[in-house]
């Protein structure tokens, strides 16, 4: 804890105008009125004054460059149309599936708004975003316990992961590979525990921030404000890998892959997109290719 | 002890009876609805004997106040005569000052859309806000601004034990000093209670 006070003194050199009080005076007025107050709140302070932001910033930088320059350098993967295809997503995953990208779209857009209010200038602004993402909330609450229960089974690991972490999943190189994945690449499997780990994390830590009083016992915390400061702790950083893996989904989705918006959208992908980038699903699906 | 005038909250822990007349004024003078508590008064170590006294707590308004340090929205400023105000109409109630605190100061109504937390509300030192000075606004929104006025904040004020002490830091920690001379318990052995660090290093 100690060494992390004094990584954040050193970084607090380039952000002036947020210094610290000296550390050589004088003690408070009331330690013993509100003991350990300040266990976790000298945590939170330091943390919000310094890293989130800064490690917000840096992951939206980060992530779309990455992105960027894979569109440049590979670019995207195309499929010729074979014309034989199989439904992969019944009508049910695809409307769970759409309500969970319908929260996410609300969700993501609105809290980083929230995480940069100062730019875009607080007010009544950012106080409607806050209710919006209040209401995207509500609807990943309804969305999270179907999305988790319709793929738990595909999602978990297989042999023909590891073949496809071997070959990056095929995506640095523009030739076609086959990848070994099943039914979900490694990938997609990652961003399936993240979205709804994470997501069940992000859901009852906003909840308990949104209590504000929270009137139960919660494990390990003694005092409520000390279960609020975590609560948002965890929320800013579950947040962050929640973010840096939508990116990576939706430029996969939309640019990455031509044609994986529209097997979500209709629910059949064309069987020249299986047999390379799931390859080890091809072979046991491959009698069932229908026109 | 300052190179300039601070102005200070103290509540002087021999003297509180437990009255809660300064919440009280506090909640009148300042119309402030029922779920709002800018002040409150707390019994420490209650019910053992020699030990249980009871302090005012409120905004301390510190020196380094954390809640200015973690605003989003930078709505926080801390006046010349280091009352820590902030501007409600850029504020937007995202609970952070609240979680930086370590009084439990900041206050929330529960008047967002879907009952999310509405902007934020404190102590002000009974010193208005940003609005215009005396006008309806800040009446409305901050509460009376005695300090204007040129008068001690409701709560000091009303303190029928003086126990609560509002004023120049220096002078507050005077007048602690005295009456701790007088009941015989010798100077402070600490430059008197320090209003600085919101929170003591560990």
């Amino acid at each position: 804890m100690s060494k992390l006070a004094s990584l954040i003194m050193t970084l607090m050199a380039f952000f002036p105008g947020v210094a610290l009080a000296s550390p050589d005076i004088i003690r408070q007025q009331l330690p013993q009125a509100v003991p350990h107050y300040y266990k976790w709140g000298t945590l939170f302070v330091n943390l919000q004054v310094h890293l989130f932001k800064v490690l917000f910033l840096v992951a939206l930088i980060a992530v779309i460059a990455v992105e960027f320059l894979h569109f440049v350098v590979v670019g995207p993967k195309r499929f010729e149309e074979s014309g034989r295809k199989i439904k992969v997503y019944n009508a049910f995953m695809r409307l769970v599936h759409w309500l969970a990208a319908l929260s996410f779209t609300i969700l993501v857009p609105t809290g980083l708004i929230i995480v940069f209010s100062k730019f875009f200038g607080g007010d009544g602004f950012v106080r409607t975003m806050r209710s919006l993402h209040f209401l995207g909330a509500i609807l990943f609450a309804i969305a999270v316990v179907p999305l988790f229960l319709m793929w738990v089974l595909d999602m978990l690991p297989e042999e023909g992961d590891i073949k496809w972490i071997l070959v990056g999943g095929g995506y640095l190189t523009k030739k076609k590979v086959e990848t070994g994945a099943g039914k979900f690449n490694p990938g997609q499997k990652a961003w399936f525990w993240i979205a709804t780990g994470f997501g069940a994390l992000l859901l009852i830590t906003g909840f308990l921030m949104y209590l504000r009083k929270p009137n139960f016992i919660i494990p390990f915390v003694k005092y409520q404000i000390d279960a609020l400061r975590l609560a948002a702790i965890i929320h800013n950083f579950a947040a962050l890998i929640v973010l840096v893996m939508f990116l990576v989904h939706l430029y996969m989705s939309l640019f990455a892959v031509k044609g994986s918006l529209k097997s979500m959208i209709t629910g059949y992908k064309d069987e020249e997109e299986i047999k390379y980038m799931h390859s080890s699903f091809y072979e046991r699906v491959k009698d069932r290719f229908g026109k | 002890m300052y190179k300039y005038s601070r102005m200070k909250f103290y509540c002087d822990e021999n003297r509180c009876i437990d009255c809660h007349g300064c919440e009280v004024a506090c909640q009148v003078g300042n119309d402030l609805p029922v779920d709002i508590a800018r002040r409150k008064v707390i019994t420490v170590n209650e019910g053992i004997e020699g030990k249980e006294y009871s302090v005012s707590i409120s905004c301390m308004h510190c020196t380094d106040a954390p809640c200015a340090q973690v605003c989003p929205v930078q709505c926080f400023y801390i006046r010349e005569d280091g009352i820590v105000l902030h501007n409600k109409d850029i504020c937007i109630g995202c609970g952070y000052c609240l979680y930086a605190c370590p009084f439990g100061a900041p206050q929330f109504p529960k008047d967002g859309a879907f009952g999310t937390r509405g902007v934020m509300d404190k102590c002000t030192m009974c010193a208005g806000g940003p609005a215009p000075t005396f006008s309806d606004k800040e009446k409305r929104l901050y509460g009376q601004n005695r300090i204007a006025e040129g008068k001690v904040p409701l709560c000091a004020a009303m303190c029928s034990t003086n126990a609560l002490i509002v004023g120049d830091a220096e002078h507050v920690a005077e007048i602690i000093r005295e009456r701790r001379t007088a009941h015989g318990h010798g100077v402070l052995d600490e430059t008197p209670y320090g209003w600085d660090i919101a929170y003591p290093n560990e």
